[in-house]
């Protein structure tokens, strides 16, 4: 299941739901159908044969008591057993009297002790003699009651059905009393009891044909039916065409066999099964056509997203598609197209971006040329001041190459002791420019000089100290003071100057930008130092008794972890 | 659930199928085993027909008929020998019995002792039906009668070309006259045979049922069948008139044997003992022109007294042996009268 798409499992789904219920349908109404006619056949069958079995029985029991009132009739012992001496006349009386009744049904005769006819009721004398240790006559002397045969192949009749019953002159036999029934006979006896597309067939007690009305075509269905006894198979002819139904009559032990033609000719099977095959084909076909148009009009969206998803996925964000529907797969659709266009845009930006970055870093390049230019004069500088007795002109051009040096580094982190450093050159400038002496004091723990901290971070606080702080003196004092607290390295700068004033405080307090010039480097710190570390760090104000006091928290460990930017 | 719907749906499906293929059941009716018998019989149907009615009638027992030629039965009771569905063989000329009874078991009938001496087999591996002695026939109008009187006429040259003999190698009967001739006249055996086959000058019919046809319709003016063939065919109207060899010709049994391993053996029994009974021996006197096996069954009265035919003490055994020689020697002979 999990191999096939989407789209077969949807045709599938549609077969399964189109084609099952209708196959069990079309088989339980055909079946069904079946089973009521069958049933319906097979009870109108049985009702026909069991009413065929109790008629014989019943014809038999009259046919037994005239027989066994003939045999008893005084007339016919005498003329048995008195030999010639009887009377015929009176003989055919008691014949005709006893069996009046019987006469259009069957022949009844008798014969004497040894097998000859003597008398009898049929008009024409069909033969003459039975053998007397053979056969019926055999039977009936055994018997002592009336016995039922077959007629046989040796007594060459037209009969197809014998009774006999012995007459007896105390206790001896003497003669017999036959009953005749010839093929028409039994013809009669059955006539409209079964319908007219059945045919019947009379067996003996062994399934030896007896009797078989004149429709069965077949000599051999009778031993056909015998075969199929013996052998424990179900009753049928060659053809399958018929159902049999046997019943046994319990006088005589012979069967009477109602052959019937199936309620449902092949022919007729054939034509359901075909019509029954036809529409499940039409259903079938509808079924596959339907559900293909319907499988694609549902597929066929997913199959554009799909494709377009691919597009995506190979760079191509101009893809659009085509969206004229309203339900769940057109907003699907819509938002697909939106999605592609931000990832256009995004795209856009970004390059931008990159292309202002590329042009930054080109202006850096090219502003990098000029200090290494403005180091060497400088250098030149400090050699002629040298040269000429000018040991100013030489400090401060060493010390100014050494600023440059260290503001052109590309390293945004330096030692804490190389920003000393700096603060030291710095001051020392500034110390000739002014005329002043600006006294430095390093109060810094030498475990803390290796600390990495943001380049050019302590200068702007120095400046700030000479520029503002020591505004119109000639000298002062700053100290740096630097220890760790736990991972945090606290520094602070403090001169001994005319302080900051409330105005600046306040402005710097809250956060505003500082007008023009004035403390530009201290906001600048600041902002390098939350950008680098966060905001828990930063620079403070430190209330001082006199000058200014400015407080930079920043992590130990150097480079934080948020300068990644 | 669809599953469990699908397959209720199914089984549904299959009751209601079940239900509509029914068929009438008459295994009720079929006789039990124990009341059942299995006969091969090569006897035309108008013998069988009513003694094994009359068997049905008086035991209750259930025959089950299988007819065919005898030697086509044999082979089949041979290749079931492992299995035998059969009870008895009824019919088929002792000679052809005999070259298979390793397949048979001995059972003496219980009127043995009434069998005429000669029919009864030592062994009782087999027990006589009828007797049916070999007799010479002729064209009434083609033949004055005196003419042909014994097998010596046959061969005196008189006829060459117009003897009625089927083929000795397909018709068991016309090998037994074979071999009571060559039984009963002096000489080598081959030697006769080939002048037989001289005599005969190369018309050999195919099948001994054609035999007595040829001779009443004067294809043929003499030939050479069994007594019943004749009489029934006499009794018809033919115009064929019987004569029985001065020298003496055989009266070779037909029989009916008890198969080894049986299914019925006790019904195969009973069946053997009726075939043998003196009701049907009667029958077999009166209806079907044969002579009767028991002493006690006199033939008929047309018929000349069995004492008179000078019936041969046939070499049963020696002839069955003598069958594969015999057919080589006769294709040979014959092979090379055709050519």
């Amino acid at each position: 299941m999990k191999n096939f798409s989407f789209r077969q499992k949807l045709l599938g789904a549609f077969l399964a739901i189109g084609i099952i219920p209708l196959l069990i349908c079309t088989l339980l109404m055909l079946n069904i159908f079946r089973i009521s006619l069958n049933r319906n056949a097979e009870d109108t069958a049985q009702s026909q044969i069991s009413a065929m079995t109790a008629d014989l029985t019943s014809f038999l029991a009259d046919c037994e008591t005239v027989m066994n009132q003939l045999r008893i009739q005084p007339e016919v012992i005498l003329a048995l057993d008195g030999g010639a001496g009887g009377d015929t006349q009176s003989v055919y009386s008691a014949l005709y009297n006893t069996t009046s009744s019987l006469l259009q049904e069957a022949n009844f005769s008798i014969y004497d002790k040894t097998g000859q006819r003597v008398f009898s009721t049929a008009s024409q004398p069909q033969f003459a003699a039975l053998p007397v240790r053979w056969g019926l006559l055999s039977a009936a002397e055994n018997s002592g009651g009336v016995v039922y045969r077959g007629a046989s192949a040796l007594s060459k009749s037209s009969a197809c059905m014998q009774a006999a019953c012995t007459i007896r002159n105390g206790g001896v036999p003497v003669g017999y009393v036959v009953l005749d029934m010839t093929q028409a006979h039994v013809e009669l006896l059955f006539d409209g009891k079964y319908s007219a597309t059945s045919s019947l067939l009379v067996l003996d007690a062994f399934w030896d044909q007896i009797y078989a009305s004149a429709d069965i075509p077949s000599e051999t269905l009778a031993s056909r039916l015998r075969g199929q006894l013996l052998g424990n198979q179900p009753l049928s002819d060659e053809r399958g065409a018929y159902d049999y139904y046997v019943v046994q009559e319990p006088h005589s032990q012979f069967y009477l066999i109602l052959q019937q033609p199936k309620p449902l000719a092949e022919w007729m099977t054939r034509l359901l099964h075909l019509v029954a095959g036809l529409s499940i084909l039409l259903c079938l076909g509808l079924c596959v056509v339907v559900s293909m148009r319907f499988s694609r009009q549902l597929f066929e969206p997913i199959r554009a997203l799909n494709s377009a998803m691919r597009q995506v996925e190979e760079g191509n964000l101009n893809i659009q598609i085509d969206n004229h529907r309203t339900d769940e797969m057109g907003q699907l659709s819509g938002r697909f197209n939106r999605m592609t266009q931000r990832l256009r845009q995004n795209l856009a930006d970004s390059l931008r971006q990159q292309r202002e970055l590329n042009a930054a870093q080109v202006r850096m390049m090219q502003a990098q040329l000029n200090p290494h230019f403005l180091y060497n004069t400088l250098d030149t500088v400090k050699w002629m001041g040298k040269i000429h007795q000018a040991p100013e002109i030489a400090t401060i051009s060493a010390d100014l190459a050494d600023i440059l040096r260290s503001s052109i580094s590309a390293d945004e982190f330096v030692p804490l002791r190389q920003e000393l450093n700096l603060v030291e050159r710095y001051v020392e400038i500034q110390s000739i420019r002014f005329s002043g002496a600006f006294v430095l004091k390093n109060n810094v723990d030498d475990a803390l000089l290796d600390a990495l901290v943001p380049k050019l971070m302590l200068q702007p606080l120095v400046e700030n100290a000479i520029l503002h702080g020591f505004e119109g003196c000639g000298s002062g004092e700053i100290s740096i003071d630097g220890w760790s607290c736990g991972e945090t390295l606290t520094i602070t700068v403090r001169d001994n100057g005319r302080g900051i004033s409330e105005e600046a405080l306040r402005r710097f307090q809250s956060g505003e930008l500082p007008d023009a010039q004035s403390h530009l480097g201290l906001y600048n710190v600041d902002a390098i130092l939350r950008l680098h570390y966060g905001t828990d760090f930063g620079l403070r104000f430190v209330s001082a008794a006199q000058g200014t006091c400015v407080r930079i928290m920043l992590p130990l460990d150097g480079k934080g972890e948020e300068s990644s930017c | 659930m669809l599953k469990k719907g699908l397959s209720l749906a199914l089984s549904l499906l299959f009751l209601t199928g079940c239900a509509g293929a029914r068929g009438q059941s008459v295994s009720t009716f079929a006789p039990a085993e124990e009341n059942r018998v299995v006969i091969y019989t090569s006897h035309k149907e108008e013998v069988y027909g009513p003694i094994v009615k009359e068997f049905e009638e008086r035991t209750g027992i259930w025959v089950e008929v299988v007819t065919g030629g005898t030697n086509e039965l044999l082979t089949r009771i041979a290749g079931e020998a492992d299995e035998p569905l059969c009870d008895v063989i009824f019919g088929g000329g002792v000679e052809s019995l005999t070259a298979y009874e390793d397949y048979f078991e001995p059972y003496a009938c219980a009127e043995a002792r009434l069998i005429r001496p000669g029919l009864h087999p030592q062994d009782d591996l087999w027990t006589p039906f009828s007797s049916l002695p070999v007799v010479l026939i002729y064209n009434t109008k083609l033949v004055s009668p005196g003419e042909l009187t014994g097998w010596a006429d046959l061969l005196s040259g008189k006829w060459t070309g117009q003897i009625a003999l089927a083929d000795p190698t397909v018709s068991g009967s016309s090998y037994t006259a074979v071999v009571t001739m060559l039984s009963i006249l002096p000489g080598n055996d081959w030697t006769l045979l080939n002048r037989i086959v001289t005599e005969l000058d190369g018309h050999i019919l195919p099948d001994s049922g054609d035999v007595v046809a040829a001779v009443a319709g004067g294809v043929r003016c003499v030939g050479v069948t069994l007594e019943e063939t004749a009489l029934k065919r006499q009794a018809q109207g033919a115009d064929i008139a019987i004569v029985y060899p001065a020298e003496g010709t055989s009266a070779v049994p037909d029989g009916s044997a008890l198969i080894a391993g049986a299914p019925h053996p006790d019904n195969a029994k009973a069946f053997l003992d009726f075939a043998q009974s003196r009701d049907v021996q009667e029958l077999v006197v009166s209806q079907f022109s044969r002579r009767s096996v028991r002493s006690d069954v006199s033939d008929g009265d047309a018929l000349p007294p069995a004492e008179e035919l000078g019936v041969i003490d046939y070499p049963v055994r020696w002839a069955a042996e003598l069958k594969d020689e015999f057919v080589s020697h006769w294709t040979e002979l014959t092979a090379g009268d055709a050519s």
